[in-house]
């Protein structure tokens, strides 16, 4: 008799718990308002950025496509060593582009001068400063416009050259 | 209401740091309610839950869905309160003694509801019981987490509802 005591309450105890179990809120908010406080130690994201490179990137691969269009502008093989190890993917488009054609406009060249080569080592020089400044920021838009803006200057300059009398264009 | 959840979490992922509010606002509940209970202590819990978010914060981009957002971001809330129990056990140097067993607390006269009968379980068997009763977790989950064994696991779970139960029937 006392067993089945026991087992009764302790059956009872336990369908008790289980209701008080079930009761228990699962949701609780804090006494204070946290969001302040962790909105300062968010850790900043560069997430947002992405699109505009990638818009970026495929603004350029437009422009390369219309240049490869053109008949007097083939495609070259990539003849330039290009340090790409430590480059970004969108840097690695831009320099697959322009260097293809830069050394498919060189090769039109038929003659060189030494103000010409003091001129596109300029270029070269400034190419690799902002290399140089997308190893510590990469994939930054600006610095990626600005390499773009670079490679179109050097490749208008060989496009009036070879539009030029070699005799003229030498001292150009 | 799932959908405008949906694009909460995409917004979210794109650095929108308003959609982060409004899912903060959404969950900080239950994610703070896992880190009261298994850390009993207001300012821990606290620290948790701010440690929580900052982690959703930082994986968001990752995150695919695979789970529902609600389970995932309750996932890094148990574990993160976990971290902190566990400094917080090293801290202590010995583990449990029961200083605040069943039988202290009523001769304290203190009440006796479930919430305050389960933070004064013995740490071990308050998180066991937490995480298996409350959460849902399964023991071998459970022993993975605080690195105990399965079985472990089991006997805590029956120690903390023996005294609950008790705890209970004094009312």
């Amino acid at each position: 008799m006392s067993d089945n005591h026991d087992i009764v309450t302790h059956s009872a105890d336990d369908a008790a718990l289980e209701r008080a179990i079930q009761a228990l809120p699962r949701s609780q908010l804090p006494t204070r308002d946290l969001w302040p406080e962790l909105q300062g130690q968010l850790p900043r994201r560069q997430a947002r950025r992405k699109p505009l490179v990638w818009a970026a990137v495929a603004a350029l691969a437009a422009l390369y496509l219309s240049v490869w269009m053109r008949p007097d502008l083939g495609p070259a093989p990539l003849t330039t060593p290009v340090a790409q190890v430590e480059a970004s993917s969108a840097e690695i488009s831009l320099l697959n582009v322009y260097e293809s054609q830069k050394a498919s406009q060189m090769a039109a060249l038929n003659f060189t001068s030494p103000a010409v080569n003091r001129q596109l080592a300029a270029w070269d020089g400034a190419v690799q400063q902002v290399r140089g400044a997308l190893s510590y920021y990469p994939e930054e838009p600006r610095l990626l416009l600005q390499l773009d803006r670079l490679y179109r200057q050097q490749l208008n300059y060989l496009e009036t050259l070879a539009m030029l009398d070699p005799q003229v264009a030498a001292f150009y | 209401m799932a959908e405008e959840l949906q694009q909460l979490i995409r917004a979210a992922q794109q650095g929108d740091l308003a959609s982060f509010q409004k899912l903060h606002t959404q969950f900080v509940g239950r994610a703070y309610s896992v880190c009261l209970r298994l850390l009993v202590d207001v300012q821990k819990a606290e620290d948790a839950c701010q440690e929580t978010f900052i982690k959703v914060w930082q994986q968001l981009p990752q995150f695919r869905g695979d789970s529902a957002f609600g389970t995932w971001l309750h996932r890094i809330a148990t574990r993160t309160a976990i971290d902190l129990w566990r400094k917080d056990k090293l801290l202590r140097l010995v583990d449990d003694g029961e200083p605040n067993s069943h039988a202290a607390l009523i001769e304290q006269g203190v009440p006796k509801d479930l919430e305050k009968a389960i933070a004064a379980l013995p740490r071990q068997a308050r998180a066991v019981f937490v995480l298996f009763a409350v959460e849902g977790y399964t023991h071998a989950e459970i022993g993975t987490l605080l690195d105990i064994a399965e079985g472990s696991s089991k006997a805590h779970y029956h120690r903390a509802r023996t005294i609950l139960q008790e705890s209970l029937s004094e009312r």
